[in-house]
């Protein structure tokens, strides 16, 4: 399944490669736009460390992005905040039946991303962009003792393709993390005793790992679309998507569908 | 045209991608018997802490246990097979809780009483009616409800005035802080005190490491651990050191006992090894449960939990926690110094037997 998803990427870029090295007169003053998103954060995960079983839910979430820059290099600062109630998949419970484990986990996600855009080529309809995101996604477990299930920072290239209409313009952008440093919970996680004198900015440091792209792969995509309603102002649709596996201490596979609309301020 | 092609292409891809979310994830096990049967097996190869230090072939126990379990084994079966499976670890911390079939400790379960055999908590409000009607002077306190009731007072003994606490659980929930901080300050102009963790089955780390503070008066290492943090058998962490970290010295020259029993578990155990560094804490009472180590809590592809322990616990020194037969002793239980058992007929008649003792104890020892 990650491979058809990773060939659909690919292709979907080569087929929209027919552009030459370029920029238009117009794109080269420099601007900035504010970017205000909300929507469904869906996120279904499997995280060994804590159970076999897959945990899943979906909620409302809250982005704010800033870009900056002109036609050849653009800026991006984007955060991203959702509070998600997963609940364990695949097996009924009784509301009588009590559950050793967790039968939710009761999580905080929050992202935080840059990402510098170089232009590599342009034609009338389309720019594709080389792009270099510093990412970082943390989930917090408020059921496990407001414990970290991960913390994850990495340097992922990719490339955007936007289609250049005159109101109308289609994104998508791919990306693979290719270094990252990961801090999760210790191999033993404890899901009920509280810790001892326990300090997390020391367990963190503790369970700071640099992964390479065999121990934590990774597909982050985005697709979408927006509409200019105005010189200053566009509104846009997307769609998020991010697939994670992260085989240290123990395997973690999340994936991650975001759906959004949101408005575009030129400043 | 190309905007079209580009709109469809792009509805297509938000098909796609949304649809691959949840098939992107699979779980390891079937929900069958033996994808059950190998899903427990496996959580406790890899995280189960004392296998070398019980002597437990793993590997092996899967072949006797395992081999008539097929995908049409029916639950009955499967109960049957995965508690000889853990029985066999005789660990107060392996547990399967099966809904509808019932639930399982590795190591047998104690009567509360020596000359009875019961394990009625009413025989447990009994036994504290008992104190704090016989023993403890008028103006005790309480707080909790029962069986969870905590309760400090003071008990004329000769001619001397003894602090009495029972701690009956270190769940933090139930736990309550300020009232055992309250016992403390009350405790003060006692000459001894005596602190109850009969029946206190345990609870978390921080409400018992809190309770140590509190009536340890020299900062000592108690115990070593090591938790598991690997695949392999002796996949362990480094030592992890656990001190006693005094808050005060109000029990410096002051005798201690603690009274234990055989339901006294897991985080009580620790609070007795942590108590027992102290060069002014005896015990008395009866060999504790046998539960040292943290504990995972997983859940099975059919909804059935269980637990284990993923911890190994050393002495100061850095040797397994044995008795004197080089016993590790997870599911043995740490004997006191004085061994006086709780009889439910001397209670019935007003007397606690392992309380008697310990006062009788303190007058001989208050200097």
């Amino acid at each position: 399944m990650e491979k058809v998803l990773i060939n659909i990427l690919l292709f979907t870029v080569v087929i929209f490669m027919n552009c030459k090295a370029g920029q238009n007169e117009a794109d080269t003053v420099k601007e900035s736009k504010i970017q205000f998103n909300t929507g469904v954060y869906s996120l279904n995960s499997i995280d060994k460390l804590y159970s076999e079983k897959m945990y899943g839910g979906a909620n409302l979430f809250l982005g704010l992005s800033y870009f900056h820059g002109k036609g050849t290099n653009w800026q991006l600062l984007e955060a991203e905040y959702a509070g998600i109630e997963r609940k364990i998949q695949n097996l009924p419970i009784n509301d009588n039946q009590i559950i050793y484990g967790s039968s939710s986990l009761n999580s905080i996600i929050f992202h935080l991303n840059y990402t510098y855009f170089h232009l590599l080529c342009q034609n009338e309809t389309r720019s594709l962009y080389l792009f270099l995101t510093g990412s970082d996604f943390n989930f917090v477990n408020i059921t496990l003792n407001n414990n970290y299930e991960l913390i994850n920072s990495s340097l992922a290239p990719g490339l955007y393709l936007e289609t250049d209409g005159a109101k109308h313009r289609f994104f998508i952008q791919v990306s693979i993390p290719l270094l990252s440093l990961s801090a999760r919970s210790s191999y033993s996680t404890n899901t009920v005793q509280n810790y001892e004198h326990f300090d997390i900015w020391k367990d963190i440091m503790n369970n700071l790992h640099v992964l390479n792209p065999v121990q934590s792969k990774g597909i982050y995509a985005k697709i979408g679309y927006t509409l200019d309603l105005s010189h200053k102002t566009s509104l846009i649709l997307k769609y998020d998507f991010t697939y994670l596996k992260i085989s240290y201490p123990r395997e973690l596979t999340s994936v991650s569908g975001v759906y959004s609309t949101g408005f575009i301020y030129k400043l | 045209m190309k905007l079209k092609l580009t709109l469809i292409y792009s509805i297509l891809l938000l098909i796609v991608f949304p649809a691959c979310e949840k098939n992107l994830l699979k779980e390891e096990f079937n929900n069958d018997a033996v994808g059950n049967f190998n899903a427990l097996w496996t959580e406790f190869d890899l995280y189960y802490g004392a296998f070398e230090a019980k002597h437990i072939n793993w590997d092996s126990l899967k072949v006797v246990y395992g081999k008539n379990i097929s995908t049409t084994t029916k639950d009955g079966d499967l109960y049957k097979a995965l508690t000889g499976l853990i029985g066999t670890l005789n660990d107060g911390h392996a547990f399967i809780y099966a809904p509808g079939l019932g639930s399982f400790n590795s190591h047998k379960l104690r009567s509360f009483f020596s000359d009875a055999d019961t394990r009625e908590n009413s025989k447990i409000i009994v036994l504290q009616e008992v104190i704090q009607k016989d023993y403890l002077n008028d103006d005790y306190r309480k707080t909790g409800s029962s069986p969870f009731t905590f309760f400090y007072g003071s008990i004329n003994s000769g001619t001397h005035k003894i602090g009495y606490l029972c701690i009956p659980t270190f769940v933090s929930e139930d736990y309550p802080e300020q009232f055992v901080e309250d016992a403390v300050s009350y405790f003060k102009n006692m000459d001894a005190i005596i602190i109850d963790i009969r029946f206190n089955s345990g609870g978390s780390a921080e409400a018992f490491v809190k309770a140590i503070d509190l009536f340890s008066s020299e900062r000592k290492l108690y115990i070593k651990s090591k938790d598991r943090n690997g695949p392999q058998h002796n996949d362990f962490t480094s030592f992890e050191d656990h001190y006693t970290e005094p808050k005060n010295s109000y029990f410096k020259t002051k005798p201690i006992v603690v009274l234990v029993n055989g339901q006294t578990a897991s985080s009580s155990e620790h609070f007795l090894l942590g108590m027992k560094s102290q060069s002014n804490v005896i015990s008395v009472g009866d060999t504790t449960w046998g539960a040292f180590s943290v504990v995972v809590d997983r859940i099975m592809p059919n909804g059935w939990q269980y637990r284990l322990g993923a911890q190994v616990v050393y002495t100061p020194e850095g040797k397994l926690l044995t008795d004197s037969k080089g016993n590790y002793l997870e599911g043995i239980g740490i004997a006191p110094d004085y061994c006086v058992k709780d009889k439910l007929q001397s209670i019935e008649n007003g007397h606690d037997n392992p309380l008697d003792f310990a006062l009788t104890k303190l007058n001989l020892i208050i200097k």
